[in-house]
C-alpha cells in the first residue's frame, strides 16, 4: 500500500483530505507543523508527500521548508504544494524545487486524482 | 508552546516500557537489566520513538524530554530492588551543563535508587556538544557509580570517536549488524564492531535478537548479553514485576559484573 503524509495545520483540511485518500487505497499519515512533518520524514519513509505552504508559523512560509526536505529526501516529482495564498512568489518558489502547485479551494477528487497519476 | 510539544512534554501521556537484557551465556537465559523505552502520546505520530525523539531535537527539546523521562523511570523503578537499568540520554544533554550531574543524582537520592544501579546509554550527537564539559559530567558520575553504554553501536552517530571519548562499560551492537544469515558475508560488520568495542575493554549486549541461530552465533563469539524478542518484547511496569517475580533465580547483571571490572 502506497504510503502518503499530508502536512497541514488546518485540521478539517487533514481530516477530508486524509479520508479520501484513505478511500482511494492509501495509506496516510497526518502531521499538522513543520518539526513533526520533518520528524516524520527522517525517521519513516513514504511515497508522496502534500504539504500546505502556511503552517501557522509567523513567516506564514514554512511549508516550503517542508516542501525542500521532502523533495530533497524523495525527489521532487513526489511532493506536492497546497496553498490558499498563492501568487508568483509563491508560485515561483514551488517551481525552484522543482514540484506542483495545489491551489485551495480545489476538489478532493481532483487531489485524489493526481496522488493516483503520481503514484502510477 | 505547541499542542503537539506541549502533549510529549506531559507526563502523563509519555508510555513508559521497559525490554529486558538477558545474559546470554546463561541456559536459561536470565534477565540481567533493563532498557528503559519511552513512548510519546497514544494516537499521535509521537507514539513512535524515533519520531519523538527526532521531533525533540528539531524542537530543541531534547535535554527536557531526556530529565522528564528519566525522572518518569526512575519514580516507577524505586519500587524494584536490585534490578540494573539503563536509560537513554542524548549526549548534547550530558554536555549541556554542569547541573544535571546534580539533577540526576538528586533523582536517584530522592526515589533512594543505588547510583550503581544506573547505566545511561549515551545517544546521537549533534556535533556541537561541548566535549570537554561530556567528559568532566561523565567522569563526576561514574565516581558515583553511574555507567555507561553507547547505544546502537555501529551505525549513525554511535561512532569509533564517541566510543574513545566516552570509553563506556557497556557497547550495545546495533541490530541492524546482527546477520539474518550468520553463515552470509554480512557476518563482518558484526565482528568488526565486536573487535572495536572489546578494543576499549566494554562489555558487549547484541541488539535485536529475533531468533535461536541469532543467539547461537552471538553465544560462539563470547557475547555475554542479548536483548531482543526472541526474550522479552518491551513491556509495561506491570508485566516486568510480575516477570521478575516469577522468575527462579536473582537478577545480577551487566552493572554488577562491571563494577567488578573497572
Amino acid at each position: 500500500m502506497k504510503r502518503i503524509l499530508i502536512v497541514d495545520d488546518d485540521g478539517l483540511i487533514r481530516e477530508a483530505l486524509g479520508q479520501a485518500l484513505i478511500l482511494a487505497g492509501f495509506e496516510v499519515t497526518t502531521a499538522e507543523e513543520r518539526e513533526e512533518a520533518e520528524a516524520l520524514l527522517a525517521t519513516q519513509s513514504y511515497d508522496l508527500v502534500l504539504t500546505d505552504l502556511r503552517l501557522g508559523d509567523l513567516s506564514g512560509y514554512s511549508g516550503l521548508e517542508v516542501l525542500s526536505e521532502a523533495a530533497y529526501r524523495m525527489g521532487a516529482k513526489r511532493v506536492l504544494a497546497m496553498t490558499g495564498y498563492a501568487n508568483a512568489s509563491v508560485e515561483s518558489a514551488v517551481q525552484e524545487v522543482g514540484s506542483e502547485l495545489l491551489k485551495k479551494p480545489f476538489a478532493l477528487s481532483r487531489c485524489v486524482a493526481l496522488c493516483n497519476e503520481k503514484l502510477q | 508552546m505547541s499542542r503537539l510539544m506541549d502533549l510529549a512534554l506531559d507526563p502523563k501521556q509519555l508510555q513508559l516500557n521497559y525490554q529486558p537484557i538477558v545474559d546470554c551465556q546463561a541456559p536459561h537465559t536470565p534477565i540481567a537489566g533493563l532498557e528503559c523505552l519511552i513512548r510519546g502520546p497514544r494516537g499521535t505520530n509521537l507514539f513512535s520513538p524515533q519520531v519523538l525523539f527526532e521531533y525533540a531535537r528539531r524542537r530543541r527539546f531534547e535535554h527536557t524530554l531526556d530529565m522528564l523521562a528519566f525522572r518518569c523511570f526512575v519514580r516507577e523503578l524505586s519500587w524494584l530492588c536490585d534490578v540494573p537499568f539503563s536509560i537513554n540520554f542524548h549526549a548534547s544533554t550530558l554536555s549541556r551543563d554542569r547541573e544535571i550531574v546534580e539533577q540526576i543524582l538528586f533523582s536517584l537520592l530522592e526515589a533512594s535508587i543505588d547510583p550503581c544501579r544506573l547505566q545511561i546509554e549515551l545517544i546521537e550527537s549533534a556535533p556541537e556538544i561541548n566535549l570537554g564539559l561530556l567528559v568532566r559530567n561523565l567522569s563526576d558520575l561514574r565516581q558515583r557509580g553511574v555507567r555507561f553504554a553507547l547505544d546502537d553501536f555501529g551505525v549513525a552517530h554511535s561512532n569509533l570517536r564517541l566510543l574513545s571519548i566516552v570509553q563506556p562499560e557497556i557497547v550495545k551492537i546495533d541490530r541492524s549488524l546482527l546477520p539474518s544469515d550468520v553463515s552470509g558475508i554480512d557476518v563482518a560488520c558484526f565482528l568488526s564492531a565486536l573487535e572495536s568495542a572489546r578494543g576499549v575493554g566494554a562489555n558487549i549486549v547484541a541488539e535485536g535478537i529475533e531468533t535461536i541461530s541469532q543467539l547461537e552465533f552471538v553465544r560462539s563469539l563470547g557475547v555475554p548479553y542479548a536483548q531482543g524478542f526472541y526474550f522479552h518484547r518491551p513491556i509495561n511496569f506491570q508485566e516486568l514485576e510480575k516477570r521478575i517475580h516469577d522468575m527462579k533465580t536473582p537478577v545480577a547483571g551487566p552493572l554488577d559484573q562491571i563494577v567488578g571490572n573497572y
